[in-house]
């Protein structure tokens, strides 16, 4: 579904140019779930709004669907990392599940249905006429996948998105994250820092390298599916799993710091 | 009397919720017999001033004011003169908001306008439209245009100033939303850069609103001879303080309840901005 | 060095097209109100360089300076004295707002009447209106004194003085200082309608005098020496408010990074 092959980006600032990105390729099959998971400051940011479309990229080229893409793609949908920012403070939930597909879908019968679905998809329904910032941190990412969801994407690209909610919530999420792919049979590109969720969600695992990124190791990812918080993260195969990325971001993270 | 300032508020806040209303009861009272007993003593104070002859000649009593006062708002008169600075508050006010706004949108968000825009409105913020009175009202006469160019060229500054600076405010993650749904340039003005720049717009218009007061009145006194200002300056040239004085009073009243009125609509209009949210949690 | 001269042309280039169209517009020399620019320079040389100076210009700035002066003397005090009082701030609030709100051209003609249309009246007007701004800021900033700082001072058992010519008023600075600039303005403003009115000199009496008289050259001489000094005066607050606030720059900056 969606292949990137030898992306780089130069970034040219007044003190010269900064190369975030050097050389990634990456593909995500249709209906896989692929973690990036990166040390801070590795340019993963940077990395996804070129995927995303919102950022020319310098080298390489970045195709989804056969499609190469330059600009906005309408089968992606992306969910912001950070959602007090992203959603609109002046619009109830509704309106900002609803604003990205009102020009797109014709008949507002279907429009609303298509609002309604995806925040039950969330557990949402009760909220439509709250306001985001009536509702707490983890409720507000779900606004934000909801509005994903509402905009029918054929692949979803989460971009740290729940950095800044507390441990029990980020577990919720993650759950709902889960599944909201399997039971829609959605492909999702999901950027993280945190080892666990990399390999909690993943069908496959990209480790990428403090900045310039490149790629730096691919992990498949054998967990039996439906995953579990507790049964999942305590089988043998997770703590080996752990055990292989941690070395390869910290020693990335020692090289950085040298 | 220092050092106490929040011990009310914080004690009220700890009880439970009939305590609170209490509480903020109590701080209503406070609010208002404070002020009221600061009030009733200078004006008492003014009075017997008044009476004893302490006071200068030209200076009516309270009781004057007053009773000048109670009989106007009863004379149609009065309230022609009311109207008549209203429209022409109005018209101007209108004028500067819709001007400054327009262009203040422009400039935030076409960079080549805002090059092109920015040393003009450098160099003729500056300068208040009372300058160039003189030569408005010799140009164009004592009609409404002349105040209306008066008042926009006093008030427009504040409203694009404060656009400009609120388009430029825009979230760029909001951008990036508004661009990564694809949103069409109308959505994205009326989703995103105009709620974004309202906070900061709603500043201007207000600053805007008391400079269009000012200016309004300024040309009648010196110019047009309507309206309040104009029933001021009859008032001066014919020595009738008490009418000058209690039509002043009206006018700073209108100040006041423009700006409160004004201050009421922010609230409503921007009832989603942290400064004013109702049930945050 | 050519991004200065680049910037500098943006700058020039409106204020220059308007004076080029304003001298070809006036060439004919037939507009009554409009003379050509040549003669308004000539009227603005012989008029403002410097015959007139002592005469209109002096008093006009020394009213304005003296009330602006007055006015954040006042405004300061009365405002650290409100800021610390709850029962005062609350007392006077809807008083001042009332007198805040009163347009400056009618206590520009109450005060005509009060005290005539001498010097004292003009500086008491422009103290009176350009009171304000100081006031209610220095309140705000008076109000929001940092509580460690105080508790530091009350810990260190400093006088009352100490209190707040150490700790609330430096504190209250970058606020106070945001007030005075608005003071500026509104004095300005002031001085000029003050002048319009009564009195027998100054800029803007001159003005309209030569308004009234149809001295067309003179109005527009005495319009420019206004507008270039509204330009000066909002310049030079700036540049005192940069070097008085230099601490509150820094501040700010090393806590922003």
């Amino acid at each position: 579904m969606l292949e990137v092959e030898g992306l780089g980006h130069v970034y040219r600032t007044a003190s010269g140019e900064v190369e975030a990105v050097r050389q990634v390729d990456l593909t995500v099959a249709e209906g896989e779930i692929v973690t990036l998971v990166g040390p801070s400051g590795a340019g993963k940011t940077t990395l996804l709004r070129s995927l995303a479309g919102l950022l020319p990229y310098s080298r390489g080229e970045v195709r989804l669907g056969g499609d190469v893409v330059r600009s906005p793609h309408p089968d992606m949908a992306l969910v912001f990392q950070d959602y007090t920012r992203s959603l609109m403070p002046w619009a109830t939930v509704r309106q900002n599940v609803l604003l990205p597909i009102r020009k797109k879908v014709r008949s507002r019968a279907e429009r609303d249905a298509r609002v309604d679905a995806a925040l039950a998809e969330v557990g949402l329904a009760d909220a439509a006429d709250r306001y985001p910032w009536q509702l707490s941190g983890g409720m507000q990412q779900r606004v934000a996948l909801a509005r994903g969801l509402a905009y029918r994407p054929k692949m979803l690209l989460f971009d740290e998105p729940f950095a800044s909610v507390d441990a029990q919530t980020r577990a919720d999420l993650e759950d709902l994250v889960l599944d909201v792919c399997a039971h829609l049979r959605m492909t999702a590109l999901f950027v993280t820092h945190d080892i666990d969720e990399a390999a909690y969600l993943a069908d496959r695992i990209v480790v990428v390298s403090h900045r310039p990124s490149t790629v730096r190791a691919v992990l498949d990812v054998d967990l039996p599916r439906p995953r579990d918080q507790v049964t999942t993260k305590s089988l043998p195969a997770f703590a080996e799993l752990r055990s292989r990325i941690f070395p390869l971001l910290r020693a990335e993270s020692a090289e950085a710091t040298a | 009397m220092t050092g106490t300032t929040l011990a009310p508020a914080r004690s009220a806040r700890a009880g439970g919720g009939a305590a609170r209303r209490r509480g903020r009861g109590r701080a209503a009272l406070r609010a208002v017999w404070a002020p009221a007993l600061l009030g009733a003593a200078l004006f008492g104070a003014w009075q017997l001033a008044a009476a004893a002859g302490a006071t200068p000649g030209s200076l009516p009593s309270p009781a004057d004011l007053a009773t000048y006062l109670g009989e106007s708002v009863l004379k149609s008169e009065f309230w022609s003169a009311v109207g008549s600075t209203m429209l022409s508050w109005t018209a101007g006010f209108a004028v500067s908001v819709l001007v400054g706004c327009a262009l203040g949108m422009l400039a935030g968000l076409n960079g080549v306008v805002d090059r092109l825009l920015f040393p003009v409105v450098e160099f003729f913020r500056p300068i208040p439209s009372i300058v160039y009175l003189p030569l408005v009202i010799l140009v164009a006469g004592t009609g409404r245009l002349s105040v209306m160019v008066l008042v926009a060229g006093g008030a427009i500054w504040p409203v694009l100033l404060q656009t400009v600076a609120g388009v430029h405010d825009t979230d760029p993650v909001l951008r990036d939303m508004t661009r990564a749904y694809a949103f069409t340039r109308r959505e994205r003005m009326r989703w995103c850069v105009l709620p974004s720049a309202a906070p900061f717009i709603a500043t201007g218009v207000r600053i805007s609103a008391t400079i269009s007061l000012v200016v309004v009145v300024t040309t009648e006194l010196v110019g047009t001879g309507k309206g309040l200002g104009g029933v001021m300056s009859t008032a001066y040239q014919t020595g009738s303080y008490v009418v000058l004085f209690g039509t002043g009073l009206a006018a700073a009243v209108l100040g006041v309840l423009l700006d409160q009125a004004l201050g009421l609509l922010e609230k409503r209009a921007l009832h989603w901005h942290a400064a004013y949210r109702e049930g945050a949690r | 060095m050519t991004r200065l001269l680049a910037r500098t042309a943006t700058y020039a280039a409106l204020p220059l097209a308007v004076l080029a169209a304003w001298w070809y517009l006036t060439r004919g020399g037939e507009s009554l109100y409009f003379p050509p620019p040549g003669q308004v320079f000539t009227r603005f040389r012989e008029n403002w360089l410097f015959a007139l100076v002592p005469e209109h210009v002096m008093p006009s700035l020394v009213r304005m300076f003296s009330g602006l002066l007055l006015s954040v003397v006042v405004g300061v005090a009365l405002g650290v004295a409100l800021g610390m009082s709850d029962l005062a701030h609350r007392a006077t609030k809807p008083w001042l707002t009332l007198l805040r709100s009163t347009p400056g051209p009618v206590v520009v003609v109450t005060f005509l009447v009060l005290f005539g249309t001498g010097s004292v009246g003009k500086v008491l007007m422009i103290a009176f209106v350009s009171v304000f701004p100081v006031l209610l800021n220095t309140v705000d900033g008076v109000r929001a004194a940092e509580p460690v700082l105080l508790d530091v001072a009350a810990s260190y058992r400093l006088s009352r003085r100490e209190r707040v010519t150490r700790i609330v008023l430096p504190g209250a600075l970058p606020q106070i200082s945001v007030g005075v600039r608005t003071s500026v303005a509104l004095a300005f403003i002031v001085m000029i309608v003050s002048e319009y009115f009564g009195g027998s000199d100054g800029v803007g009496y001159f003005t309209r005098d030569s308004a009234s008289g149809f001295a067309i050259p003179d109005m527009w001489s005495g319009m420019l020496l206004l507008g270039l000094l509204g330009i000066a005066v909002n310049v030079l607050v700036a540049v005192a408010q940069r070097r008085a606030l230099r601490w509150y720059a820094g501040a700010r900056a090393a806590a922003k990074s």
